[in-house]
């Protein structure tokens, strides 16, 4: 079987969410002697990539994308032994988390997910998050991006908390910080400081990436 | 005694023969306005949140003493929003800081075979269980001091996020893909048990009113094939099924978050006379109204969707043109509009906004000409 198989094995396993298929697909990249980087980029990415656009697109739900997620999983479980060390955090670190007070956590999950799926290092803080434990780890794991949800109108404001800590600590510039979730809108991200607001799991991983990509670009 | 104020008799009065007009399809000379005002009353009497949640009683107080305030009906639903989680071996938490609302921390069933164990409590069992009693305590409360305008509520949620808070949310939609069956036995029981519970304050207090919230099963979860298949047809029975086993004075249909896609599959819910329909987004905005009442709109009354963020974020200023908006817009569909918000009005929207909401209200919502 060539290379460009496994690939789409990969990425059509991922996108049917077929988990054993997907882990198979994985142990034959390394069998195959892939490099593990390259099975997740154009493998499980491009599934992911399909996957995200079908979800944008209202063609795919969230029971689906679970499902790939899990599929996505498999594979990674498979392949992460192999992956070279710093690979994901060339691509991108992004530290995320739902923030102090909320539990809804369902939404970050999958921005996780796909920010996974896209190859990169994500550090999951989990759901009610100390505002405190964002920065610092941030700051621990040379972020590019902090990603801060929350779902209730209540804890808006430990969103905006956030900002003010960036600022008074002095580091809101060495950050680019996303907000999503369902109590956020574009306008509260601009009230607030933030750099960006994503209105769903597939735009925010894509402008994570577009965040990582200025902040090493210095803007 | 009582830390409250004595009752404003005429705002009362009126407030009860507004809401009786409404229930009972008969015109109304104003607007009435419902801006489902909970957690907020804490707030503005400087008590904290976890007060407003662990004190049944107190919520109570504090929500009438609010709606007195600004002259909202007199309805007063003391709820959160995990109900029925704990009573089954989940673990809540109470909001320890000044921010949050009741959360879950342990789901009851982490595995599908654990799930399959689940089985439906009878009333005397429920009666021992932590949300009962809670809420409970609350209509207690409410009975004393609406008297004659307590309306006996009984919260049963959305069915599915029922079963998400048996399992987890993303176990429930994960399994409605991988295992869709065992899905629907969870659903089976959660009506069954939604039943008895409606029955429970019915035997109680003689009626009962039943409120939903479709909270998981919505547009930006699921398909709107899968919001019928793994809720709609379930709340369908639940309520048909609770009309036949109690006097039932209406129920509230609380669409909360996106249901843009998939709220017009509702039109086949009963609807028996008290009944509100309220649809608050359509993606990331308020639904528009005037659609919703073309399906409903001769059905029951539609209760107003004000975005909670502007509520929340916006002016004084802001906040009454919206709401000015929404009742010109609104106020004459045919079987009433009730101002509200998209959601609960957040705890922490500035008082003033509150206040300009009612006095849009009051100045726009004149009806009959």
């Amino acid at each position: 079987m060539s290379k460009q198989d496994i690939l789409q094995r990969l990425a059509d396993t991922v996108l049917k969410g077929d988990v054993e298929g997907c882990r198979k697909a994985a142990q034959d990249a390394i069998a195959a002697k892939m490099p593990a980087y390259t099975a997740i980029m154009e493998g499980c990415k491009k599934g992911m990539d399909i996957v995200s656009g079908k979800y944008e697109k209202g063609e795919m739900f969230v029971p689906e994308i679970l499902c790939s997620a899990e599929a996505m999983y498999a594979a990674l479980e498979v392949l992460r032994p192999y992956l070279e060390t710093g690979k994901a955090e060339q691509a991108g670190t992004v530290v995320i988390g739902v923030v102090e007070g909320d539990m809804h956590d369902i939404g970050k999950n999958l921005v996780r997910m796909l920010l996974e799926g896209s190859g990169y290092n994500v550090i999951d803080l989990g759901r009610d998050v100390q505002l405190d434990k964002f920065i610092q780890e941030a700051r621990e794991k040379k972020a590019d991006v902090i990603a801060a949800s929350t779902l209730m109108t209540t804890t808006l404001s430990s969103m905006e908390d956030l900002m003010k800590m960036l600022g008074d600590q002095g580091v809101r510039n060495q950050f680019k910080v996303l907000i999503g979730g369902a109590a956020t809108n574009v306008a509260f991200a601009e009230q607030i400081g933030a750099d960006a607001w994503g209105a769903d799991a597939s735009q925010a991983v894509k402008i994570a990436g577009e965040l990582i990509k200025q902040r090493r670009a210095g803007k | 005694m009582s830390w409250l104020p004595p009752m404003d008799q005429e705002w009362f009065m009126n407030g009860l023969k507004c809401a009786g007009a409404l229930f009972q399809g008969q015109k109304m000379d104003r607007v009435p306005a419902n801006p489902l005002v909970m957690g907020h009353s804490a707030f503005i009497h400087n008590r904290t949140l976890y007060d407003y949640y662990t004190k049944p009683s107190l919520g109570v107080e504090l929500i009438l003493n609010a709606a007195q305030f600004y002259g909202t009906l007199p309805m007063i639903m003391w709820i959160y929003a995990v109900y029925w989680c704990e009573d089954f071996g989940g673990k809540i938490r109470f909001p320890t800081g000044r921010m949050s609302a009741p959360a879950i921390e342990e789901y009851p069933y982490k595995t599908p075979e654990e799930a399959e164990k689940y089985e439906v409590l009878d009333a005397e069992e429920l009666r021992k269980r932590p949300t009962w009693k809670r809420h409970e305590e609350g209509l207690e409360a409410t009975k004393k001091l609406l008297g004659p305008g307590f309306l006996p509520h009984q919260f049963v949620y959305e069915m599915f996020v029922r079963v998400a808070f048996l399992v987890s949310p993303e176990k429930a939609l994960l399994w409605t893909h991988k295992k869709p069956e065992l899905v629907h036995k969870l659903l089976k029981k959660v009506v069954e048990q939604s039943v008895i519970q409606n029955k429970m304050v019915a035997d109680q207090y003689g009626s009962v009113y039943i409120t939903t919230s479709s909270l998981l099963a919505g547009s930006s979860t699921m398909s709107p094939e899968k919001c019928r298949e793994f809720n709609i047809k379930y709340c369908k029975e639940m309520v048909e099924r609770s009309m036949k086993a109690a006097p039932c004075r209406g129920v509230f249909y609380h669409l909360c978050g996106d249901h843009g896609k998939d709220w017009p599959l509702h039109e086949d819910l009963p609807t028996p006379p008290g009944t509100m329909m309220h649809v608050a987004y359509d993606g990331l905005k308020p639904a528009d109204l005037t659609k919703v009442a073309k399906v409903f709109g001769n059905k029951c009354a539609i209760l107003g969707n004000v975005d909670t963020a502007l509520m929340m974020r916006g002016t004084p200023a802001q906040v009454y043109e919206q709401t000015k908006k929404d009742v010109l817009a609104y106020k004459d569909f045919q079987k009433g509009f009730i101002a509200g918000c998209a959601c609960e009005c957040p705890p922490f929207a500035p008082p003033a906004n509150v206040m300009a909401f009612m006095r849009a209200v009051k100045d726009h919502g004149k009806l009959g000409g």
